[in-house]
C-alpha cells in the first residue's frame, strides 16, 4: 500500500518566487489523481517535490507514513515518466529498461527475464536493440514506461508525458496509462495542463492555479460542481459562459448587457458580494425559447458545425457567449433568438475574482 | 549539414555552366589552402631526410638528393632529443589528466548547480585566468618557485602545475558548455531510477559528453604539448621539452636543418596519431535524439 500525504506544502524559488503555496492533498493507495492546471500553476513544482527533485521549502510530504522531507530521490523507490522521456541516448532500449534494476543490483536471467517481460507487455520487444534516437515518439513513450514499471515502484509520477504526442497517439496512450495503472493497482500521480486528459484519466482531480489547489473531487464533481470561478472556466470545453452583474431582488442583472436572469431563491439569497459571476455550460443553455421562458435575446453572431454539434457564438461587446445545440437544431449567423438558462444548470460565483466560490444550494439540484 | 554532406552535394552537383564555374571556383581556393597548409609539413618531412649539408644548400632541393635517415639517431642521441620528448610526454600527460581530473568534475558544477561553486562570478574568474598573457605571471611565478621560494625549478611538478594554469580553465569551460547541453532531465531520471548522484554523473553524464571529452583532451593535450614560454624559463636540464631544445639547434655557424626538421617530425607524430585515432568519436553526435522536440 502507498499513500502520499502533502501537508501544507510550499515551495518557494529564490527569495520570492512562490511556486507552490500551501498545497495539502492525500493521494489514496492504488488512486490516479491527475494535477490539472495551466503553465504556471505549480502542478510540475509539486510532482518534483514528490519525487525529491525539488526541495520542500515548508511543509511535509508523508509516503506510507514515513516523512520523506529529506529522502534522496534514489531512496524514494519512485518512478518517473518525464515529458521528453528523458531516455538515455547512449544506451540501447534494453539497456534503457534495466537500468533502474542494475542500479538494485539485479543481474543475471532475473533482469533479463523481467525485462522481456516489460517489453512484452508493452508491445517494444522488436526495439529492445535499438538507440532511443531510432524510435518514433510513441515508442520512446512506451520504452520511458517500460523502464518506470520494471521494478515495481511504489508510486508512478507521470510529468506531462503525453504532451509531447500527437492528438491521435495521445488519446490511445491515455488509455493505455489508465489501464496500465488499474492492472498494476499502483498510485499514480499525473500532471497535465490538459482539462480533457485530466477527465478522463483521474479518479480525482486537482485543479491547480498560480500555487494553490483550487479543487479536488472526483472528475464529474469537478465538472457539475466547480468549486470556484477559476475551476468552473478551466475544466470543461468549451469553457463555461461567464457573466458579470450584480443580483437585486432574486433577478441576477449582468453589468454590460440587457440580460436579466431569475434565480432560484436558494442562490440569490446566499450571495454576499457586490457584484457576482453568473455561469452556465454552453451545452446547457436552451435557444429559440420566447415570452416568459427566455432569459434575455440575441443576435447570432457565427455557427461552428462540428458535426455531432454546432457552437454558436453571441457577441456582448465586452464579453462572448456560447451555446451548444444539436446537429439539426435550425440556426444561422444573423438569427435573432431567444436564450434560456435552466435555473438547475445555472452556476452562481460570489464575486468576480477567479478564486470567488461557487454559491452552494441547499440540496444541488443537479446531482 | 555536416562537412561530409557538404561535400556530397558538391561533389553531386549538376553540371551547368554556372556549377562548372563554382566548380573551379571552390576547387582552386581549397587548393591554395591547402597548398598553404600542407607545404610546411611537406618542407619539414622533405628537410629531415637530407643530409647536413644538402639542408643547408641554396637554392633547396625540393626532394632529398641523398637521401639519408642519419638526422634521426642524430638528433635523438647526440642532441638529447629523446629525452626531451620523454620529458615532453611526462609533462604532457600529466598536465593532460590532471587538467580533466579537476575541469571536468568542476565544469559540471558549474553547469549543474553554479550557485553551489560560487556562482557565474568565480566561474568567469576561472575563465579569466586563461585570459591574462603568460609572460604577466612568469616573474612572480619564478621566484615563487625557485630555490629561494619552494624550491621546484626544473621538475616535472613545476611543469604540470604552471600548464594547469591555463589548461584548467579551458577544460572547465568547455566541459561547463557541453555538460550543459545534456538535458537535465536525462540526469534527472537516473537518480530517480535509483543511482546516486555520482552514479548519475558517470554513467550518464559523462557518456553524453565523450565527444566533448575527447575534444577537450586533445585541445589541452596539443596546449602542453606545444607550449614554450613557461618550459623556456621554468626548465634547465632535467626536464626540458622539446620546444625548448629546438632553438638550441640553431647554430652561430651552422644550422642543424636536418636534425630540427626531424625532432619536429617526431613531436608531430604524438599529437596526429592521437587526433586518428579519437577522429571517430569526435565525430560522433551521441546526444542526438536525446529529447524529442
Amino acid at each position: 500500500m502507498t499513500e502520499i500525504e502533502l501537508e501544507h506544502v510550499t515551495k518557494v524559488f529564490g527569495d520570492d518566487v512562490v511556486a507552490v503555496d500551501d498545497v495539502s492533498l492525500t493521494i489514496e493507495d492504488g488512486e490516479l489523481v491527475v494535477l490539472v492546471g495551466p503553465s504556471g500553476s505549480g502542478k510540475s513544482t509539486t510532482l518534483r517535490m514528490i519525487a525529491g527533485l525539488e526541495d520542500v521549502t515548508e511543509g511535509t510530504i508523508r509516503i506510507d507514513g514515513e516523512v520523506v522531507n529529506d529522502v534522496q530521490p534514489q531512496d524514494r523507490d519512485i518512478a518517473m515518466v518525464f515529458q521528453s522521456f528523458a531516455l538515455y541516448p547512449h544506451r540501447s532500449v534494453r539497456r534503457n529498461i534495466s537500468f533502474p534494476l542494475e542500479a538494485r543490483g539485479v543481474a543475471g536471467e532475473e533482469r533479463d527475464q523481467r525485462v522481456e517481460e516489460v517489453a512484452r507487455t508493452l508491445g517494444i520487444e522488436e526495439l529492445l536493440d535499438r538507440r532511443p534516437s531510432q524510435l518514433s515518439g510513441g515508442q520512446q513513450q512506451r520504452v520511458a514506461l517500460g523502464r518506470a514499471i520494471v521494478r515495481d515502484p511504489r508510486a508512478f509520477l507521470m510529468d506531462e508525458p503525453l504532451a509531447n504526442l500527437d492528438a491521435k497517439l495521445r488519446k490511445e496512450m491515455r488509455r493505455e496509462v489508465v489501464l496500465l495503472q488499474e492492472d498494476l493497482g499502483v498510485t499514480m500521480v499525473h500532471v497535465t495542463h490538459n482539462q480533457e486528459e485530466a477527465m478522463t484519466m483521474g479518479d480525482r482531480i486537482a485543479v491547480m492555479n498560480e500555487g494553490r489547489i483550487q479543487q479536488v473531487a472526483p472528475p464529474d464533481e469537478t465538472y457539475d460542481r466547480p468549486a470556484n470561478r477559476f475551476v468552473a472556466e478551466f475544466i470543461g470545453s468549451p469553457s463555461m459562459n461567464m457573466i458579470v452583474g450584480q443580483v437585486e431582488d432574486g433577478q441576477f442583472r449582468a453589468d454590460a448587457a440587457d440580460i436579466a436572469v431569475t434565480l432560484p431563491a436558494a442562490l440569490a439569497d446566499a450571495t454576499t458580494s457586490d457584484r457576482v459571476t453568473l455561469g452556465i455550460r454552453p451545452e446547457h443553455v436552451v435557444l429559440g425559447e420566447s415570452g416568459e421562458n427566455a432569459a434575455f435575446g440575441g443576435e447570432v453572431d457565427v455557427v461552428e458545425n462540428l458535426g455531432n454539434n454546432q457552437i454558436v457564438y453571441f457577441d456582448y461587446g465586452r464579453f462572448e457567449f456560447l451555446a451548444e445545440v444539436g446537429p439539426d437544431h435550425a440556426v444561422a449567423a444573423g438569427d435573432e433568438v431567444g436564450i434560456a438558462l435552466p435555473a438547475d444548470h445555472v452556476h452562481l460565483f460570489d464575486g468576480t475574482a477567479p478564486d470567488s466560490e461557487r454559491v452552494e444550494r441547499a440540496a444541488a439540484p443537479t446531482q | 549539414m555536416s562537412v561530409r554532406d557538404r561535400l556530397d552535394a558538391f561533389a553531386n552537383d549538376p553540371v551547368t555552366p554556372g556549377g562548372a564555374l563554382r566548380r573551379i571556383g571552390v576547387t582552386a581556393f581549397v587548393s591554395v589552402v591547402l597548398a598553404v597548409t600542407l607545404f610546411p609539413l611537406y618542407w619539414t618531412v622533405n628537410t629531415s631526410f637530407k643530409t647536413p649539408s644538402e639542408s643547408q644548400q641554396l637554392p633547396p632541393t625540393f626532394l632529398p638528393q641523398e637521401f639519408t635517415i642519419q638526422g634521426y639517431p642524430n638528433v635523438l642521441f647526440e642532441n638529447n632529443g629523446l629525452d626531451v620528448l620523454i620529458h615532453s610526454v611526462g609533462v604532457s600527460l600529466g598536465a593532460t589528466i590532471l587538467a580533466l581530473v579537476i575541469g571536468v568534475p568542476a565544469g559540471y558544477a558549474y553547469a549543474r548547480n553554479p550557485g553551489r561553486v560560487g556562482g557565474k562570478n568565480v566561474a568567469f574568474w576561472i575563465l579569466s585566468i586563461r585570459m591574462f598573457p603568460p609572460i604577466a605571471p612568469i616573474l612572480p611565478l619564478f621566484f615563487m618557485f625557485s630555490d629561494r621560494g619552494i624550491g621546484i625549478i626544473d621538475t616535472y611538478l613545476v611543469m604540470i602545475l604552471l600548464y594547469l594554469t591555463f589548461n584548467v580553465p579551458l577544460t572547465v569551460w568547455l566541459m561547463r558548455s557541453f555538460f550543459q547541453d545534456i538535458p537535465k532531465a536525462v540526469e534527472e531520471a537516473a537518480l530517480i531510477d535509483g543511482v546516486s548522484r555520482f552514479t548519475a554523473f558517470y554513467k550518464v553524464a559523462l557518456p553524453l559528453v565523450a565527444p566533448g571529452l575527447v575534444a577537450t583532451t586533445l585541445l589541452v593535450w596539443v596546449f602542453s604539448w606545444n607550449e614554450f614560454q613557461f618550459a623556456l624559463v621554468f626548465t634547465r636540464s632535467n626536464v626540458q621539452t622539446y620546444p625548448v631544445i629546438i632553438p638550441s639547434l640553431v647554430g652561430g655557424h651552422a644550422t642543424l636543418w636536418n636534425q630540427i626538421a626531424a625532432l619536429t617530425v617526431l613531436a608531430m607524430i604524438p599529437v596526429i596519431a592521437i587526433s586518428l585515432l579519437m577522429q571517430r568519436r569526435l565525430i560522433r553526435g551521441l546526444t542526438l535524439g536525446a529529447v524529442k522536440g
